[in-house]
């Protein structure tokens, strides 16, 4: 199973012209999992919105204009206006830059991570994994929540700060994941073999073991992307998380939007809005690309719709 | 498809009816006039307290003052309060937080005295009880000290209430308290290591000794000048144990630590405590005090008070609404609106809250507001109004700083017209004039000043946006430096924060003139020998030669406004709600020296008007 | 068999002492000291000048931090975690107490969890990119993008106002009253059971979407068993497997994790205990929690993998 990532054509796309493969997973992510693409149009909204922040926004994120405290949606301001008269609008499209901050770094470093480590640990193997994995294990030993409060209380709030922690939590905890793929992978012949002709240590891991672990690597990049911007929230309601007056979402929810859940309801509602419907977006993005990915869940053959459909027209009764 | 555009709709629906409950505004209206002194008394609205209405055919009683009558109290029923955080303990030896432990002091446990309730807004209405940290003699009665004497300046005499019994409970069963339980008791706190009174009261500070010279009168010997801190440091944190408790365990353990074995002479029994959940009081039927606006009444009225620990601020407007708790205070004024709007049968009364927080400025270390014209500068770029007006909504006060408009403070306080034009000009809105001070002093191509601020409150943060944005006019760049409470704390205590903290200035306890000498909290670090001579004075004179130590802190107004040392925005009211079928609940946060729950003894239920409301 | 739990069981030794060593020097790094807090209260409510070095010593704090180490792992290892700071309290009773409450709230969103994912999981495998499959796991995926606070917020704001309804707010014993306990419980967990129901809706679905690949279900629908049958009988029975490695993951999260439903519906359990120690440095309960925590969270995952391993044949014991 493991070679099957090189071969992908080999699928159900197989009788389509020959693709690249990403061009070929991009066909297929268009093509069979309308959802997948719809999560992707909405990811694709956030880095753009991110990245063109300054010239989306009407006005300036901080900017105060407190006769204006606490004014509705209305024609100048199209979300409403906060307690100290900023533009909702302005502050959610900011918002979306530190989102895609936060969970684009927070996925990039657990990821370097948990590669490094899990490579290290599951390759090395003996000794080298015996004592890696008594660390890993002394810090999964606790409970998620209470290592974000306990750094976050040591590295004080700020937004590198969250991303390293989550970044971190992540990153060890997915790297069980990649040591256990590549203790699957090590066993394989053609490894020995590689070893048998004499490659050097780093081709083996750069040329055979590396190649095969991508697919989990970028399931844990996307489904690490929309866990960041949650445990970014849920750090801000414990009130360790980006200060303001830096507009993040789980920031705003849990002061503002909180504050004024009654008088001002749109403080609660935009901001809880966008970050709903981008961790939405980005799961179902991640979902559908492990569909696609995932060796063990691709043939026609075994589909379970695709027999129900290859299967004579029988009157069996659902139900 | 169907299921998805029945969620669509739904959820349509929900923010269509978020949006609409929250369109149409009405502003509380309360406008606040400058405050006038009239024969010693401020007339100022520091405080708009509700009267809630007379239940109809109630049965009415004369108070003790002549012309004054009030609904007969009814006995019976459960007082239901709320808080935050849990207690920090129930031993005040075990603990540094004496004014958390006040709490189950004041209801279990007595101390030598406390706040008069006669004086506050339940009667005659000459204090109003909102300072915590505040006590003076003709406001103070006596609790377990029935009166005192001060025969010379280095010895106070107490002399000990008779027939006053703790409460029925192993081992001491009832004994009546005499004084040598305040002697055990008072030792016990200014000897055991670790106890809040021994921390701070060191060295020359503390007593020379304390001793019983008869079963029924205590005698302390103090240092020279050094009796009127320590009379006023037993009003409060002293509260008085049975001497035979701890014996067992040796006066550091004792069995007052555990609640199960906490016993006093107070008016409420320890019955029941879930750690960080609640704790149940019942009425202690030998209670021995009356009530002193109508005499003859035994105390307290209810028959248990329930603490609640309800850590979130939305479920305790919550458990409000739905009269799950009696009351609540310490809510903002837009929160406070939105709940009048929404609950109109919760009566609604404001205070000024008595922590007034300032912007201060480390002085002394050559930043550029170490000129002073740079401090007058900056005071006149600070839009106060706008901050009052808009920011509060019309909720706040002007001017607090360096005293409070409390009408109990009256005698110290100088009202903004009485000040010299030239100090009123200072607080007073002028950008021209700002700018062209800043050129003055060379300034006027701006500097940078982080200020700290804690994260624990969101006001605080939103309001130095504010002011970030008004200084801007004179160059002057703000960053903010918002930073947990527990790490501010520490960089105001070590004053390592780097320019500037919005915190605390003192103004809770003006005799103590904290800002003005070397002090963990005079963030500032304000040195002003003048200053220093003058508190010397005052700590020698208060309380037992109040008049004369009041003259002297009012004398000193002048000179500490036109100093300019601290940036004070005005201080907003803060409001509390309670229940209609709340009686003599008139938001006394300290009924005496830290006193917090002293007030649960002479509040009392009507059962009848909780029965229909609840219907 | 027998090698292979001992070998387990000898591995936590070392884990666990690096687990005192992380508990017990982390909170010492946090900024921000318990002895600045209580200098603080002591001088603003007395306006007396307190010295810090006085209270470091009454607390214990001014010996070596090494000393402070090993003192308090030789209690610990009797099981005495020592006394707060503050309430100069027994820790270890105080934590016995506590875990029950987030244990309860942790099983009964386990449970919700479990209601919302698994149907949804099953039937998203089944129906593979139908209407259906993507409606139930939008409703799934949905679920865990809502942030709980928020969702939690709104169920104590808005009924209050509209309906004078609110959940309970003080917690109730389950000594006390049974059936006023589970419903106190349910809101928060249906609350935590739809943030953790995701993963293992996730899980459920790929690992049915897999087994219903395998060449026994091509047998089992030639042989023209009905669909309940192949799907519950021969799918489920084996795609379940790892979903309760996933169920036995959760446990510690679900114990820890519930802080946020703790600090709104006034559970006190140990996520709020962990908190609100934190807020005041109460080192000795930060360090004994984490410690608790981890032991528990230890000797539970142990559990998991030799259940694992019994479930599932294939595994070897090595």
């Amino acid at each position: 199973m493991a070679e099957s990532t090189n071969k992908i054509t080999v699928g159900v796309a197989s009788a389509s012209k020959r693709r690249s493969y990403l061009g070929d997973l991009f066909y297929r992510l268009l093509k069979e999992k309308p959802l997948g693409t719809f999560g992707a149009a909405i990811v694709l909204i956030l880095l753009l919105a991110g990245l063109f922040a300054p010239l989306l926004a009407p006005y300036a994120y901080d900017q105060t204009y407190v006769a204006e405290r606490l004014s509705p949606p209305s024609g100048t301001t199209i979300l409403g206006t906060d307690q100290l008269g900023r533009d909702v609008l302005s502050r959610i499209i900011y918002g979306a830059r530190i989102s895609m901050i936060v969970s684009l770094s927070v996925s990039t470093l657990s990821v370097v991570i948990s590669t490094a480590i899990g490579l290290i640990s599951g390759f090395m193997g003996h000794t080298v994994d015996l004592v890696i994995q008594r660390f890993v294990d002394a810090w999964m030993c606790f409970p998620g929540i209470f290592l974000i409060l306990t750094i976050m209380a040591i590295l004080g709030p700020g937004l590198w700060q969250v991303i390293i922690v989550l970044g971190f939590l992540g990153g060890i905890t997915g790297s069980r994941v990649i040591r256990s793929t590549v203790l699957n992978i090590k066993e394989n012949v053609y490894v020995d073999a590689a070893k048998a002709i004499g490659c050097p240590t780093s081709r083996i891991l750069m040329r055979h073991i590396l190649p095969n672990i991508t697919a989990p690597i970028i399931i844990m990049f996307t489904t690490g992307m929309g866990a960041a911007i949650i445990a970014e929230a849920s750090i801000s309601f414990l009130g360790w998380g980006i200060p303001p007056p830096v507009p993040s979402w789980g920031g705003m929810l849990s002061t503002s939007g909180r504050t004024y859940m009654m008088t001002a309801p749109w403080l609660a509602v935009w901001p809880g809005l966008a970050l709903t419907f981008v961790v939405y977006g980005i799961n179902m993005f991640g979902d559908a690309l492990r569909d696609l990915l995932d060796p063990r869940l691709r043939g026609g053959l075994g589909r379970y719709s695709g027999t129900k459909k290859k299967m004579p027209k029988q009157s069996a009764p659902r139900k | 498809m169907k299921k998805k555009i029945g969620w669509l709709l739904f959820s349509l629906l929900l923010i269509t009816a978020m949006v609409l409950t929250s369109c149409n505004e009405a502003p509380v209206t309360t406008t606040p006039k400058e405050p006038t002194i009239v024969k010693g008394k401020i007339t100022y609205p520091t405080s708009i307290i509700p009267k809630p209405p007379v239940t109809a055919g109630a049965e009415m009683v004369q108070t003790s003052i002549p012309g004054k009558t009030v609904e007969k109290p009814q006995y019976g029923g459960t007082y239901i309060g709320c808080a935050a955080s849990d207690y920090t303990g129930f031993d005040p030896v075990s603990s540094t937080s004496p004014q958390y432990l006040a709490v189950p002091g004041s209801l279990t446990n007595e101390p030598l005295m406390s706040g008069d309730w006669s004086k506050g807004p339940a009667g005659s209405n000459n204090v109003t009880w909102q300072i915590a940290g505040m006590t003076f003699l003709q406001y103070t009665a006596g609790r377990i000290a029935e009166s005192w004497e001060v025969p010379d300046d280095q010895t106070i005499i107490f002399n000990i209430r008779k027939g006053i019994h703790f409460q029925n409970k192993a081992p001491v069963s009832g004994r009546e308290c005499d004084a040598y339980d305040v002697e055990f008791s008072l030792k016990r706190n200014f000897e055991t290591a670790g106890a809040y009174l021994y921390s701070t009261y060191r060295g020359a500070d503390a007593p020379l000794s304390i001793k019983a010279t008869s079963q029924w009168t205590v005698e302390i010997k103090t240092n020279v000048g050094k009796q009127g801190p320590l009379f006023i440091a037993m009003q409060g944190f002293c509260n008085i144990f049975p001497r035979d408790g701890a014996a067992t365990e040796g006066s550091n353990k004792g069995t007052f630590r555990d609640w199960k074995t906490s016993c006093g002479t107070g008016p409420f029994i320890l019955a029941d405590y879930v750690p960080n959940s609640s704790c149940t009081y019942v009425k202690n039927p030998d209670f021995w005090m009356t009530d002193p606006l109508i005499p003859g009444n035994k105390l307290p009225y209810v028959d248990k008070y329930l603490r609640l620990i309800i850590p979130d601020e939305s479920m305790r407007v919550t458990a409000l609404k739905t009269g799950k708790i009696d009351a609540y205070q310490g809510i903002t004024w837009d929160v406070a609106e939105a709940l009048h709007k929404t609950n109109p049968d919760l009566l609604m009364g404001q205070y000024l809250s008595p922590t007034s927080n300032s912007i201060q400025m480390k002085l002394g270390q050559g930043f550029p507001w170490d000129d002073i014209k740079v401090r007058y500068a900056l005071s006149m770029a600070t839009d106060r109004a706008k901050i009052k007006d808009v920011f509060y909504g019309g909720n706040a006060v002007d001017f607090t700083f360096p005293i409070m408009p409390f009408p109990e403070l009256a005698s110290m306080f100088t009202p903004f017209s009485e000040l010299p034009q030239t100090t009123q000009d200072l607080y007073k809105y002028d950008v021209t004039k700002a700018k062209q001070l800043m050129a003055e002093a060379g300034q006027s191509a701006g500097f940078t000043a982080d200020i700290l601020v804690t994260t624990a409150s969101q006001t605080q943060q939103d309001l130095l946006q504010l002011i970030k944005d008004m200084w801007k006019e004179i160059n002057v760049t703000v960053n903010v430096v918002p930073k947990e409470n527990t790490v501010y704390t520490s960089e105001l205590n070590g004053k390592t924060f780097k320019h500037m903290i919005l915190c605390y200035d003192g103004t809770q306890a003006p005799y103590k003139m904290t800002n003005w000498r070397p002090n963990n909290i005079n963030a500032g670090s304000i040195n002003e020998q003048k200053l220093i001579d003058v508190y010397n004075q005052v700590n020698v004179l208060y309380p037992f030669k109040e008049a004369e130590a009041q003259a002297l802190i009012k004398a000193q107004t002048p000179y500490i406004l036109e100093q300019c040392w601290q940036i004070t925005p005005p201080q907003p009211y803060i409001f509390y709600f309670f229940q209609p079928w709340v009686k003599n609940y008139n938001c006394e946060l300290s009924v005496g020296y830290y006193q917090t729950e002293n007030g649960s003894t002479f509040r009392w239920i009507d059962q009848k008007v909780k029965a229909a409301k609840k219907k | 068999m027998r090698a292979y739990i001992m070998r387990r069981a000898l591995l936590l030794i070392p884990t666990i002492f690096l687990v005192t060593l992380i508990v017990f020097f982390s909170v010492r790094f946090v900024p921000g000291s318990v002895v600045d807090i209580m200098v603080g209260q002591l001088s603003a409510a007395s306006g007396e000048n307190v010295s810090r070095a006085d209270v470091e010593k009454m607390m214990g704090l001014d010996k070596p931090v090494y000393i402070q180490y090993f003192n308090w792992l030789g209690h610990a290892v009797r099981g005495d975690l020592g006394e707060s700071l503050w309430q100069k309290r027994a820790i270890f009773p105080d934590i016995i107490s506590k875990i029950p409450i987030s244990l309860e709230l942790g099983i009964m969103a386990i449970i919700t969890g479990l209601l919302i994912s698994l149907p949804i999981g099953v039937y998203s495998a089944i129906r593979q990119d139908t209407v259906g499959d993507y409606v139930g796991r939008s409703f799934a995926i949905l679920c865990i993008s809502l942030p709980s606070f928020w969702l939690a917020t709104m169920v104590v704001v808005f009924p209050a106002t509209w309906w004078g309804w609110s959940p309970e707010v003080v917690y109730i014993p389950i000594t006390q009253n049974l059936g006023a306990n589970l419903i106190q419980f349910s809101i928060p967990a249906v609350i935590l059971g739809m943030v953790a129901s995701g993963t293992s809706m996730r899980m459920t679905r790929t690992m049915m979407l897999e087994v219903l690949r395998q060449d026994y279900i091509r047998t089992a629908w030639s042989k023209g068993l009905r669909e309940r049958v192949v799907v519950i009988r021969h799918g489920m029975r084996n795609a379940l497997i790892p979903v309760v490695t996933i169920i036995g993951m959760q446990i510690p999260a679900l114990i820890g994790g519930s802080v946020i439903m703790e600090q709104i519906f006034s559970l006190p359990g140990m996520g709020r205990f962990m908190l609100e120690a934190l807020n005041v440095r109460d080192y000795p309960i930060i360090s004994g929690i984490n410690l608790a925590m981890a032991t528990v969270i230890l000797v539970i995952n142990l559990a998991v993998d030799l259940t694992y391993s019994m479930l599932d044949p294939r595994i070897r014991y090595r």
